[in-house]
């Protein structure tokens, strides 16, 4: 009787320690274009991917900081991801889009050039990124390789985390 | 009678403080709903008026209103708590402060009874310490003294609260030796606060607000209850933290009055919303002492700085386009608003654009990302949907100070001269491309730019992009998607737009068209069909060409 309640016990605690390492193989992302460039953010830290809305300009911040928009109700940041990553801001156009990102206490709206697809991509497919790039402030994640290109994957964490 | 008993000890319950902000917040939304309601209940008005169904909806939205209202009132005072809850302490503190300093002292209490905010209530409590505090220490003097000056041997302190509006006002009186302003100036000259022009200029009314400063002290002892240095400033940054003012009055040998006076509650208040070039702020009414409209030459320039004369006050003033680095879209006409602000004791001059009025506002955070930027308290959102900042004053009195820009002469700026007709640009909308070759046709011969769009929204997004600069826009009232009437008040929504020529080009000649034209926004209205001389007679007047 102990032996069996024992084992019970230890496949338990296999599940508590190990869960179910299956699914966490693949990374599901959403794909988008700043620039000439094509980026990826977890799909799980989206909240929500909206059409660009009125926003009102907030002084004394840097320039990426677009401002303040209201998303039904709620007061949230935008930034500007061109002018962020020191690229050429252009005027926005019908495919803009503001992607919410949410994180652990933190939530803000992200201009975006242009949405392309939503992609799955096994985890041993990304790579650290390059030593040359660590620079960057730890903005980037890894880089994931497809089959035929090469996409950024960008960490929220540090795109949601004020520097200035 | 046992029932009785029983059945009132369960008229309260205790609730957990976040439920209570939780419903706050709900509230907050609603209010925010009931702003939006009235402006679209005000669109609506004058759009149809003399409808019958407007009564109806006037009825309803001022039901929703009032209710609303009574609902923000109700739950505000589930948060309310007595000052008693404070003042409690303190006639123990005064009995065993008067033991220590070898003072009669007593202290009077009234208002105790009167009601605010929880998170107020918690606020207040360190500054009044430090108060009376002082008031013993400082104020009140001992008891031989006080009979040779011939007042009664014990001292009075009385502290009393009441409201006042939409604030609750706490007076700390005493009856002692008051403060003196010389000795006062002569104090901070000594410790190197103010310099020796600033003591000379300064009024009696400023010199007591030198107690707030760091680093003060009065009193020549440093005794275990004051006199350290520390203390009044504290006071002075927490009761700027709850957004309220102090106020001192004082008269030597007779005794001090300060005065605090502090909002009802923090999440919800009223405000003074101004706009500044295209943008808008709101200024928390609470710290406007008053608003005036000054021609530009009563503004004196005085080593950099800008000041006006405020009937016998020297005010200085401050543009908030420069404080917040606001684009420039338009100029100033000759004349400006001044919103006076003060804060505890300082007061400031801002000079605005417009004033758009007062309106209850909810409190909102800007998050993590953009907490605690400089000289912005939070943002709101108003009845549009728009969000709107909130001015934080007291670091806006901060920015203030960092700003040299000479108002008169920046105002004499030059404008951009046009030479020849084609720097001049008309904007043509209407739908039938036919109609548009017509116009432009007629325009041709004064050789003036032209743009077309072919609706309404093609055409707003046009002069949203500030591609061009347009001297006039001809439209058409009948257009797919969005139409005339919307286009030219939409059009009149931005500030730098107010005096644009809109000419409304149209087959619709009866007299309500024309007024709806006319409300809208429309400077012009021609019928079609017109004579070319005859539009291009319109768009010349309109746009000021000079004739050949």
């Amino acid at each position: 009787m102990n032996e069996q309640l024992d084992k019970v016990f230890k496949k338990q605690k296999k599940q508590i320690n190990e869960p179910e390492k299956v699914i966490d193989d693949v990374v599901q992302l959403v794909g988008f274009i700043i620039g000439n460039e094509e980026y990826a953010i977890p799909i799980l830290s989206i909240q929500e991917i909206i059409k660009p809305i009125e926003f009102t300009r907030v002084p004394q911040v840097p320039d990426y900081v677009m401002g303040v928009f209201n998303l039904r109700g709620d007061v949230i940041p935008l930034i500007n991801l061109r002018k962020k990553f020191n690229l050429q801001s252009e005027n926005q156009t019908d495919d803009t889009r503001y992607v919410v990102l949410r994180g652990a206490d933190n939530i803000a709206g992200f201009m975006i050039d242009r949405l392309t697809k939503a992609i799955r991509i096994k985890k041993d497919r990304i790579d650290p990124p390059p030593e040359t790039i660590h620079s960057d402030s730890g903005m980037i994640y890894g880089i994931g390789k497809q089959e035929d290109s090469m996409i950024t994957i960008l960490r929220v964490e540090a795109l949601l985390k004020r520097d200035f | 009678m046992k029932k009785h008993t029983a059945s009132t000890i369960e008229q309260t319950i205790r609730v957990e403080v976040k439920r209570l902000d939780h419903l706050m917040n709900l509230i907050g939304e609603l209010v925010l709903g009931k702003n939006r309601l009235l402006k679209i209940y005000d669109d609506v008005e004058e759009r149809y008026e003399g409808e019958k169904f407007l009564e109806e909806l006037n009825q309803v939205v001022s039901s929703v209103a009032l209710v609303t209202t009574d609902l923000q009132i109700a739950v505000m005072k589930t948060r309310m708590l007595p000052v008693a809850k404070v003042f409690n302490k303190f006639p123990r503190m005064v009995r065993d402060l008067s033991r220590e300093l070898k003072k009669s002292i007593e202290l009077v209490i009234t208002g105790e009874e009167t009601e605010l905010d929880k998170s107020i209530v918690e606020e207040i409590g360190d500054p009044l310490v430090h108060i009376i505090r002082n008031s013993c220490d400082h104020g009140i003097e001992d008891g031989e003294t006080r009979l040779l000056k011939g007042k009664m041997e014990t001292g009075t302190i009385e502290l009393k609260a009441y409201h006042e509006g939409n604030n609750i006002v706490i007076e700390i009186v005493d009856d002692g030796k008051g403060l003196d302003p010389d000795m006062l100036r002569n104090k901070s000259l000594e410790k190197g606060i103010i310099n020796e022009r600033e003591a000379d200029t300064m009024s009696d009314k400023e010199a007591y607000t030198l107690i707030f400063k760091p680093g003060f002290s009065t009193s020549a002892a440093v005794t275990s209850v004051s006199g350290r240095g520390v203390g009044m400033d504290v006071v002075k940054t927490n009761i700027e933290k709850l957004n309220g003012i102090i106020d001192i009055d004082s008269e030597i040998g007779k005794g001090t009055v300060i005065k605090l006076k502090i909002p009802l509650t923090l999440a919800i208040i009223q405000a003074l919303l101004v706009g500044v070039q295209e943008e808008f702020y709101a200024i928390p009414l609470a710290s406007v002492l008053e608003t005036v409209r000054i021609p530009l030459d009563e503004i004196y320039t005085i080593e950099g700085k800008n000041v006006l004369r405020l009937r016998d006050e020297v005010l200085s003033l401050v543009r908030l386009s420069d404080i917040f680095s606001v684009e420039k879209v338009y100029e100033n006409n000759e004349h400006a608003y001044v919103v006076v602000i003060g804060l505890a004791e300082s007061k400031l001059g801002i000079i605005v654009d417009t004033l758009v009025g007062q309106e209850e506002i909810v409190i909102k955070s800007m998050g993590d990302y953009l907490k605690g930027i400089d000289g912005i308290a939070g943002a709101t959102i108003r009845g549009d949907g728009r969000v709107t900042l909130i001015v934080d004053v007291a670091a806006l009195m901060d920015l203030a100070k960092n700003i040299n820009v000479d108002i008169k002469a920046d105002t004499q700026s030059k404008v951009t001269a046009k030479e020849s007709p084609s720097d001049y640009c008309v904007l043509i909308v209407d739908d039938s491309k036919m109609d548009r070759n017509i116009m432009k046709k007629s325009i041709k011969p004064t050789g003036i730019s032209v743009v077309e769009a072919t609706n309404g929204q093609e055409a707003l997004s046009i002069i949203k992009s500030g591609e061009y600069n347009f001297d006039a826009i001809l439209i058409d009232i009948e257009m797919p998607r969005m139409d005339g009437y919307t286009l030219a008040s939409e059009i009149r929504k931005y500030s730098k737009y107010k005096h644009l020529s809109l000419i409304a080009v149209t087959s619709r000649p009866s007299k309500s068209d024309r007024l709806r034209g006319v409300e809208s926004g429309m400077s012009e209205y021609i019928t079609k069909p017109y004579s070319p001389e005859y539009l291009e007679s319109v768009v010349r007047k309109n746009i000021k060409l000079p004739a050949e």
